[in-house]
């Protein structure tokens, strides 16, 4: 794969980059640190990418390491202090959703957001998330109970 | 649920990270990475030998081999930090490791750069087996990273298993199909603690670090701190233990596991003490 084909395949998933990187690491600062740093291992990695057409893919199980990587090395008090305040962008974003999302625990959101924004099958999010797929079906299924519970008691009605 | 909604919680992407991915982008270029793998290395410093008859000790596992075999493109995309690292690298460190897994294992810092300039340290680690007759050390993390491990069959999910896998350049599997030599004792080393700071509770919060079990058998720790974005504690105890020649003790704990019968052994723990100069 030469750069321009690269460069191409990777604007043209620029904003599921973001999202997955953003939902795992909460700041957009290091969302683009993490989406560099994978960007950069993708492209060193470029020649073990047999089959172009699992690009995205391939380039999404990097990002995920990476963003892994980090939460690991964060130290966990300053993480909740210094992130909480600065999830997601406010511009034009669905606050209720958002704070219904930010509700939701990494294990339950992340395949949640796999799953129903980025369009991945259950057998893909299980090799991206190295789960079992039994694993993630029900881990979606307890995301979306529980976004439904949040989305209910915010607007203190149950939602459709 | 619908995705139009899911989308909108995140608000639009921020111009500054569209800006990163396309920076990065701009910097790519078509050239081969010039991987120099570890066999090549061991030739050249062979040939070196035969036509220089200069006595060369053995291969050091540190920052070059790791920037030439590992991250070959480190030096093109952050060019800053790999001449401030490589400039300023150390290779005398004093160091001790203490322990009961000192008996298995010998953990040293290879080198390390600490610039406060530029305000980026740099820290390369070895574990290494000390009897490599009788026993394997892999990292911790070769072990079971695909995270379908779960301790029981679940009939409806064909990937989960009750064995344990590990990650070896023999392949992938139940460790006594993937060891050199099953009839070893295996070890896993776990290298992945905090460097903490004198006597202090505070530790040093790495930007960049990468663990693994190297070709040449040793494993191996890289770790990369942006000393700028450090803590306002860990600053002050670096300031606190920081004596009067620029001399600060950093320590590193680390353990050494076990394993055999799909089962892991109690850690042996142990720690690495070592000094570095940050007067430069």
């Amino acid at each position: 794969m030469d750069a321009a084909t690269f460069t191409d395949q990777v604007i043209s998933r620029e904003r599921s980059l973001y999202r997955i990187a953003v939902s795992f690491l909460h700041s957009d600062a290091d969302a683009a640190d993490a989406v560099q740093d994978a960007l950069l291992k993708a492209w060193e990695k470029r020649y073990s990418l047999k089959d172009e057409s699992l690009f995205g893919t391939w380039l999404t199980r990097i990002l995920i390491n990476v963003c892994k990587q980090r939460l690991r090395e964060r130290r966990p008090l300053e993480a909740l202090q210094e992130h909480s305040a600065s999830v997601y962008p406010d511009g034009a974003a669905d606050l209720d959703l958002k704070m219904a999302l930010l509700q939701l625990d990494l294990k339950h959101r992340i395949p949640l957001l796999l799953y129903h924004l980025e369009g991945f099958p259950v057998a893909d999010i299980a090799h991206l998330l190295r789960l079992p797929k039994g694993t993630v079906t029900s881990r979606l299924a307890r995301a979306r109970a529980k976004l439904k519970d949040a989305l209910e008691e915010k607007e203190g009605r149950p939602h459709a | 649920m619908r995705k139009e909604d899911l989308d909108r919680a995140f608000g639009p992407t921020p111009p500054r990270f569209s800006q990163a991915v396309r920076h990065t982008l701009a910097g790519l270029k078509d050239s081969t990475p010039r991987r120099l793998p570890g066999r090549s290395i061991i030739l050249v410093t062979a040939l070196l030998l035969l036509v220089s008859g200069i006595v060369y000790a053995a291969l050091q596992l540190g920052h070059e081999w790791y920037y030439q075999t590992q991250a070959n493109l480190y030096k093109e995309f952050h060019p800053e930090n790999y001449q401030a690292i490589m400039d300023n690298l150390v290779q005398d460190v004093p160091q001790e490791a203490t322990g009961p897994a000192t008996i298995l294992t010998e953990v040293k810092v290879q080198e390390y750069a600490w610039v406060d300039q530029q305000g980026i340290a740099s820290f390369s680690l070895l574990g290494r087996i000390k009897n490599p007759a009788a026993a394997e050390l892999y990292s911790l993390w070769e072990m079971d990273l695909d995270g379908a491990q779960v301790g029981v069959i679940d009939p409806e999910d064909p990937e989960s298993r009750l064995l344990h896998y590990l990650r070896t350049p023999k392949g992938w599997g139940p460790p006594l199909e993937v060891m050199q030599d099953p009839a070893k004792q295996l070890l896993l080393l776990d290298l992945d603690q905090p460097l903490t700071i004198g006597d202090s509770r505070h530790s040093l919060v790495p930007t960049r670090g990468h663990i693994f079990t190297t070709d040449e058998g040793p494993v191996m720790r890289m770790i990369e701190i942006n000393l700028k974005e450090q803590s306002g504690a860990a600053l002050a105890a670096i300031k606190e233990y920081t004596d009067q020649e620029g001399n600060l003790r950093l320590h590193l704990p680390f353990a050494v596991l076990p394993f055999a019968d799909n089962t892991y052994g109690e850690p042996i723990p142990g720690e690495l003490v070592f000094t570095v100069q940050i007067t430069k």
